[in-house]
């Protein structure tokens, strides 16, 4: 537990020095902020339309650093050779894996509280409130980004960056449209058709849950289960993710 | 030389590897039916030309690359088990860190990875960069050093546990001459502390001063293996005689050579073969009117094993 502890504290190290994470984190500040002006156009709604913007932002920005990190963090390690110092020391391919994860899962914690931050502090300037239910909302903001960073880590295992960013990016897309999908599975008559739409619907993870965008912003009260089931399904999403990206990783040669 | 015992430390048997490479999966044999073992205190060298298989050799010891057949063993353990590894250090060819870090943050991040005590490592680290003499630059960030440094970093983590094996691909790569004697002083202080050493190299004249026993890699298969002066019997080649004259006069000398080099300095290099008569070719020089300015012989080296090696294409 200590080298996994190890592994992703100089991980997370390496990877809140990347220039990029912080373009991204200025984009999603400066769309929060944007919103602000936007909001202040429409009468008596402006810290719903904050909410409802900076949400997005918060979870969009989330997603693309999560997979950002997910397929690069262990490609660029196998790239600039510097896995061959670590995978030689005493340690378990998955104990490499694990602490490789936890480093991005503590740096999209903290770029998530960045972002929650400005979010909280243009609301409580614009009249609006902090309560827990926002901070439920971040929490599961934070859940989805660690659960699609697993995705990507799960397709980096076994690909290089650019074709794991494209399947994280296709698996995101199903888990955004899943409800869709779903509502659409009705009107494909093709038996085969169908039958792979079931398999993509009943495997996808449904993104939507972790959103709880609109009750928020219409101050619909989410009960503190509904925060623990979604946490649990994510969690097990994640779990099955690592597990395959070990299996994996474990077999590979580096050459 | 250090005390070997009969303890085998590593063992390779039958390893084999064959790479697929390219869109169309071409098969690349990289290692094949090697086998080979490294006793305890031995100073153990891996020769063979560019592509003969010893990184990847390494490589299948460390864990980094599975292979296809065979078995490799560390102290008795399966290389591809993490515990085979724990009284191990590695150097890889041209090593690559974290550019970021500092010599002392790599080491002490490493420490981590080797579960060595926080106050064991404190005291350690220091004691390491000083040893392959990067005492007055630890505290400065990777990317600021040359490639010799790195090579020296990559020697202090190798370092790091105390290991009774050390393993070093290439160690001397990257080095001027005095980065390859400190490396030298540093293997043969590591034999002097019992350690076992396994390493590669193309540097022969250091093998041959500091190995104890040699495993020739070529093509992927181990053609020999065994101590130094079993494989270098150290008898003559061939004697050079260095002659200085008019070269009309030397003329007639060529015939008794097997080789005759002009040089630009008004002298001759004659290289005789072993069963020459030395004596005869000497009077000849003087006959000619020359006079001889230096008598060398030459006596089989590792290097004339290896070149005979490299060029034989297969194994008998």
């Amino acid at each position: 537990m200590k080298t996994v502890a190890a592994i992703a504290l100089y991980s997370f190290r390496e990877a809140v020095r990347n220039k990029i994470l912080y373009s991204i984190l200025f984009f999603a500040i400066l769309l929060i902020l944007l919103s602000v002006v936007l909001g202040s156009a429409s009468v008596h709604q402006d810290s719903r339309f904050l909410l409802d913007i900076g949400l997005f932002s918060i979870n969009l920005f989330g997603d693309i650093i999560a997979i950002f990190l997910g397929i690069t963090s262990v490609f660029q390690e196998i790239e600039r050779k510097t896995l061959y110092n670590v995978l030689s020391k005493p340690i378990d391919r998955a104990t490499y894996f694990l602490g490789k994860f936890g480093g991005i899962a503590m740096t999209l914690a903290v770029q998530l509280m960045l972002m929650a931050a400005a979010l909280s502090t243009t609301l409580l300037f614009r009249g609006g409130t902090v309560d827990l239910q926002l901070l439920g909302a971040f929490w599961l903001t934070y859940v989805e980004s660690v659960m699609i960073a697993s995705f990507a880590l799960f397709c980096g295992s076994f690909s290089t960056p650019y074709v794991s960013g494209f399947i994280t990016l296709g698996i995101w897309l199903i888990g955004r449209l899943v409800q869709e999908l779903a509502a659409f599975l009705t009107k494909v008559e093709e038996p085969a058709a169908r039958h792979l739409l079931q398999g993509i619907v009943a495997l996808a993870p449904d993104l939507n849950l972790f959103t709880i965008t609109t009750q928020l912003t219409y101050g619909y009260p989410v009960g503190m289960a509904y925060f623990g089931a979604v946490t649990l399904y994510g969690l097990g999403y994640i779990v099955v993710a690592m597990g395959a990206a070990i299996f994996i990783f474990r077999r590979r040669d580096f050459i | 030389m250090g005390s070997v015992s009969a303890e085998t430390v590593v063992e390779i048997s039958g390893l084999e590897k064959t790479f697929r490479i390219g869109f169309w999966r071409k098969q690349v044999a990289a290692v094949r039916h090697a086998s080979f073992s490294v006793q305890r205190g031995e100073i153990f060298g891996l020769i063979g030309p560019n592509g003969a298989g010893k990184t990847t050799t390494l490589k299948m010891l460390m864990g980094l690359i599975k292979p296809d057949a065979g078995s490799a063993t560390i102290f008795g353990i399966d290389a591809s088990q993490a515990a085979s590894r724990a009284k191990v250090g590695f150097l890889p060819e041209t090593p690559h860190f974290y550019d970021y870090l500092r010599a002392d943050e790599l080491l002490t991040y490493f420490a981590h990875l080797y579960g060595m005590d926080g106050k064991v490592a404190e005291r350690r680290i220091p004691e390491l960069l000083d040893r392959v003499g990067l005492g007055q630059v630890g505290d400065k960030q990777l990317r600021k050093f040359s490639k010799g440094m790195l090579q020296r970093v990559g020697l202090a983590q190798a370092l790091l546990p105390d290991a009774e094996l050390v393993i070093l691909d290439e160690p001397q790569s990257g080095l001027d001459p005095m980065g390859r004697r400190d490396v030298r002083q540093i293997i043969e202080s590591l034999r002097d502390e019992g350690k076992t050493v396994l390493f590669s190299s193309h540097i022969l004249p250091d093998v041959e001063q500091i190995c104890d026993r040699v495993a020739m890699m070529v093509g992927g298969t181990v053609r020999k293996v065994g101590r130094l002066d079993e494989l270098v019997d150290g008898s003559l080649r061939d004697v050079e005689v260095v002659v200085r004259g008019d070269e009309a006069g030397l003329a007639g000398l060529a015939a008794l050579a097997s080789r005759t080099t002009r040089e630009p300095l008004g002298t001759t290099r004659y290289l005789l073969a072993p069963e020459a008569s030395l004596d005869g070719f000497l009077q000849a020089v003087l006959t000619a009117g020359g006079s001889v300015l230096s008598v060398a012989p030459h006596r089989q080296r590792l290097e004339d094993i290896f070149l005979l090696e490299a060029a034989r294409k297969e194994a008998p």
